[in-house]
């Protein structure tokens, strides 16, 4: 059952909204502010509201409506959505029932970067793109940003791990006209323990999982105990990934960097190449923490390019679509001056 | 549109600036070369010498010899990587010399009084400064003594341009004042005193540029893809990460065993150029 959460101004009763500057509550109205902390307390009074109802929509499709405390317009979300907003009077509001229980965040890392450091980073972002399509590049869509909290699971792991490298050494000399080239080779045995902590594991199906790692790092020792509070005036999502599910993608990349980390232990070689690994789990602690993103989605010719940006550090990122009459532009002209160049060239070294 | 329209056109614009004068310093057969700033001619005539005689002909103008120390070092220098004829004959004109080289069987052909009778034929316009028609009369007189010599009985049938027919007849009839006026200039006609490795040469100019075009370009076309794949790809920035080490807490790393065992040895041989034999 879910159960909807706004936060009203004390003052003035309009709907209050998480400030990344201040790291407080801001009342967009009044210009008020409120500590998180004193806000929990204020707003225990506030009215639960209870998803009414179940409707499906498709085959795999569950739609929930919820009715807005402000404006009693309908607010639908799907079986993940935790925090959303009105789109009639846009009062920014928490399913705080998906937030709870199992599906309760320890953590959440708050939004440091408002929306206008989103807006700037993508125009100076696709500034630089200069052969993406002109016509992608005149829309504006930089209003259509919206900041989502993304559910994450966070791995800490300790390992043991043993390698084997093949290892050369070279020698070389000369003796008369003859060059002498000497390989050693040899058996390197690396055993070792580390320890991981905070791999970040995207915990949603809607997020994809490659590009909240592509606005990786986050640094995870900002992280709060989970307010909902700080979830107003975003969107958020419950994960839909499990734990277990989660910890293959967290052992993938562990795997390589035991790997990497026992390689890095061999030295005074040439080569060093490594040629068999096994990686044990000897503790292995998972978090569930909402991980800020400045999301953009747009559709150009059939085809939706998502930009993302971390919420915490500012790094912005998403692919864009390339003009290929541009690219056919640029491989004319290199083609040609590289030519010309070459040809140059040839002619003063006298190859030519 | 027109931002494409401006790159193209700018590409074939520093093309053509790069490649284009580059270009037209890259002598044929039979080419008038110059280096002082004179118009340069080019005959049909230079190349007919070589088909019917398998002589190589040119005629160099230039300010000095640019520190080369003789005329033979400087038309070496000018032409040497263009023609591996044995058989040819060089006109250097510089501006305070002439000078004419036969190597090979012109040797034979081109003694001193032919020499001075040849320089004779070009004086009259290397005085009025007309390197074209010097030139012209120049090959003119080399078919003309090439064809006397090689063969004979045809002699009589080679056509000359009527200019130089011209030419030819001032030639015969002021030959002795000529050989006065070639001294009194110091004129220095020079034989091959010394041997001369000439390296090969392409047989036609045209073929020797548009080849090497065509072959940068087609590297200009490589270095092009790699180039528009590099951009396609910084376009498509978001991936996975393929590891964790970002992760990994430092100092965490504990190694409980390090061994390495040394498995076998390889030595491979190369044997090292010797330069100076090179040399």
């Amino acid at each position: 059952m879910a159960e909807l959460r706004d936060y009203k101004c004390p003052a003035c009763s309009g709907a209050l909204e998480f400030d990344p500057a201040t790291q407080k509550m801001q009342c967009p109205y009044c210009g008020s502010s409120f500590d998180i902390a004193q806000l929990q307390d204020a707003s225990q009074d506030g009215a639960d509201w209870q998803s009414e109802s179940s409707e499906n929509w498709g085959d795999d499709e569950t739609v929930n409506v919820f009715h807005c405390e402000s404006c009693g317009g309908e607010i639908v979300g799907d079986d993940t959505t935790a925090a959303s907003s009105c789109p009639y009077c846009g009062n920014p509001v928490t399913m705080t029932g998906r937030l709870s229980g199992a599906f309760r965040p320890e953590f959440v890392l708050p939004f440091k970067l408002e929306k206008k450091a989103a807006q700037d980073k993508l125009k100076v972002y696709l500034k630089k793109k200069k052969f993406a399509p002109s016509s992608f590049l005149r829309e504006n869509r930089i209003q259509e940003i919206r900041g989502l909290y993304v559910p994450v699971w966070l791995y800490d792991s300790d390992i043991h791990a043993d390698a084997v490298f093949e290892a050369t050494r070279k020698r070389t000399w000369t003796q008369g006209d003859v060059e002498y080239t000497e390989t050693s080779y040899y058996d390197v045995y690396r055993s070792g323990d580390m320890s991981f902590a905070g791999i970040p594991v995207d915990g949603s199906t809607k997020m994809p999982q490659d590009l909240l790692e592509s606005v990786e790092p986050f640094d995870s020792a900002q992280a709060v105990p989970f307010q909902t509070a700080y979830l107003a005036g975003y969107l958020a999502d419950k994960y839909d990934i499990s734990m277990e599910q989660g910890a293959q993608r967290a052992n993938e990349r562990i795997d390589i960097s035991a790997g990497d980390a026992l390689r890095g232990t061999v030295k005074g070689f040439d080569n060093v190449d490594l040629r068999s690994k096994q990686v044990r789990m000897l503790r292995g602690v998972a978090k569930y923490v909402l991980y800020p993103v400045w999301l953009l989605n747009t559709v150009y010719r059939g085809e939706t390019y998502t930009f993302a940006m971390n919420g915490q550090s500012g790094k912005f990122i998403g692919n864009v679509p390339v003009d290929g009459g541009k690219l056919a532009g640029l491989f004319g002209a290199v083609t040609v001056g590289a030519g010309a160049v070459l040809f140059a060239l040839g002619k003063l070294l006298g190859m030519i | 549109m027109k931002k494409r329209v401006i790159i193209l056109v700018t590409a074939v614009l520093l093309f053509g600036v790069l490649a284009v004068p580059v270009g037209a310093v890259a002598y044929g057969r039979g080419t008038t070369i110059d280096h002082a700033g004179a118009p340069e001619t080019i005959s049909v005539l230079y190349n007919e010498i070589y088909d019917q005689y398998g002589v190589d002909a040119f005629f160099v103008t230039a300010l000095d010899f640019s520190g080369e120390g003789s005329a033979r070092e400087y038309a070496n220098v000018c032409i040497g990587n263009l023609s591996s004829e044995p058989d040819r004959i060089v006109f250097v004109h510089t501006l305070d010399d002439n000078y004419i080289l036969p190597e090979g069987k012109c040797k034979d052909i081109f003694t001193d009084d032919v020499l001075n009778l040849t320089y004779y034929a070009c004086a009259q316009y290397i005085t009025a400064e007309d390197y074209g028609m010097a030139a012209t009369a120049f090959f003119a007189h080399v078919r003309m003594n090439l064809g006397r010599a090689l063969t004979p009985e045809q002699y009589s049938e080679v056509s000359v341009v009527a200019r130089t027919t011209e030419t030819e007849t001032e030639t015969q009839t002021q030959a002795p004042e000529l050989v006065e006026e070639v001294n009194s200039d110091s004129v220095e006609m020079t034989t091959a005193q010394n041997p001369v490795v000439i390296s090969p040469a392409p047989t036609v100019q045209k073929q020797s540029i548009a080849k090497p075009i065509l072959i940068c370009l087609a590297l200009g076309a490589v270095i092009a893809l790699i180039t528009v794949l590099a951009v396609r790809g910084s376009y498509k920035p978001v991936h996975r990460k393929t590891n964790a080490n970002e992760y990994l807490i430092r100092d965490s790393l504990n190694i409980t065993n390090a061994t390495e065992s040394f498995v076998r040895k390889e030595t491979t041989e190369r044997k090292l150029n010797n330069d100076s034999s090179k040399n």
